[in-house]
């Protein structure tokens, strides 16, 4: 047997969105040990890090959709994640995202959340996504609005409170 | 990507798949309970999904992973076994859990040494290690009973593991242990000769 393991790659102008592999557990264990973790469940540490990784293939396998990892489309270089999320304590599918300190300030992040909530609309069926976001996560929380998203009401995910914001519709292509 | 291909392993009671979404319930039930302490648990809703998501997602990363175990017979559940790998583990190691209403059938015999004979015959380990809490005296016994044995000089995972170090393939295929093992399965599967005794996974 196998695992249903479809995870598509999307290509925007300078990034590749891929499934998540071995190699970036390096640089991910460098952002769970760090303060960009903070808003996004950190610090974690090697051992849960793994479990992390792969458990977001097993997200995959479960949901259908899921993360994908990004990277840069000419040196092939890991910067972050973006995609859906949908576990135990959320209220509906969120759209998601980090960016390692490598690809900071360069709109990576908002580059390759603007894909995946575009292929989330037309291939998951999710086409009006919302994001939890840490009120203080300023730089997501202008990210957020860049896209587009308004904030919706106040929620609290695992126990930590949060902002929803709702990103606006993805007409059907 | 890679689509890994879980090979489906049977054994004279069992059949081994790779864990499905649909297995979900049982794993959910058993991590929430007490069973789960020696594994990390209980966990809640949350840590509970994401690791089985990482059971699902080890088999893609590593190759190799924890197999879902069905009765032959009903397709049901009775627990996992196979191999964990987490980053920073000192050795590959062969785990396994059984569902708290499923223990003492000799499953977990059953099913690991058939796991341990695939990583062994089909994938080249030399050897393998169970890392176990002290506690937890079910599985020091069964780790026993598969002819593994402690060892003290290995490293462990966090310093609250003991160590038992499985047969190499070589001593496992001279020596008595897997027809001993099999000799105690076909007692299980053969209720006239049922093993006695406190309950054994």
């Amino acid at each position: 047997m196998s695992l249903t393991l479809n995870i598509p790659e999307i290509e925007t102008e300078r990034l590749r969105l891929r499934a998540p592999q071995l190699s970036d557990l390096e640089p991910m264990v460098a952002f769970y040990a760090s303060d960009r973790s903070a808003f996004v469940g950190g610090p974690r540490d090697e051992a849960a890090t793994f479990t992390s990784l792969t458990s977001r293939l097993g997200h995959w396998v479960v949901r259908g959709y899921g993360l994908w990892h990004f990277e840069d489309k000419t040196s092939g270089t890991f910067l972050g994640w973006t995609g859906i999320i949908n576990a135990p304590g959320w209220h509906e599918p969120e759209l998601g995202w980090s960016v390692l300190a490598e690809g900071e300030g360069k709109g990576y992040a908002s580059e390759a959340a603007i894909a995946a909530r575009s292929y989330a609309a037309e291939h998951f069926g999710l086409s009006h996504l919302m994001s939890y976001l840490a009120p203080a996560n300023s730089r997501s929380v202008a990210m957020a609005k860049r896209l587009g998203a308004t904030f919706e009401h106040e929620h609290e995910l695992l126990g930590k409170f949060c902002h929803v914001y709702r990103h606006p519709k993805v007409e059907a292509l | 990507m890679s689509v890994p291909t879980i090979p489906v392993l049977e054994t004279k009671r069992l059949v081994l798949r790779g864990p499905e979404p649909e297995d979900y319930p049982n794993f959910k039930a058993t991590f929430a309970s007490y069973r789960s302490r020696f594994m990390g648990g209980p966990l809640n809703a949350y840590e509970t999904w994401m690791l089985y998501a990482a059971e699902i997602g080890h088999w893609n990363i590593r190759g190799y992973g924890m197999w879902m175990i069905h009765d032959k017979a009903t397709d049901e559940t009775l627990g996992m076994a196979g191999g964990w790998f987490p980053a920073k583990w000192p050795e590959r190691e062969i785990a396994w859990i059984i569902w708290p209403d499923k223990a003492g059938k000799g499953y977990a015999l059953e099913a690991t040494h058939a796991v341990r004979r695939h990583f062994y015959e089909q994938l080249g380990w030399d050897g393998a290690v169970s890392y176990i809490d002290p506690k937890n005296l079910d599985s020091i016994r069964l780790a026993e009973r598969l002819g593994a044995v402690k060892d003290k000089t290995a490293a462990s995972v966090d310093g609250h593991d003991v160590v038992y170090r499985h047969p190499s393939p070589d001593a496992l295929r001279s020596s008595q242990i897997a027809d001993a093992i099999e000799m105690e399965i076909s007692h299980y599967a053969d209720p006239m000769f049922k093993p006695k005794g406190h309950a054994l996974d």
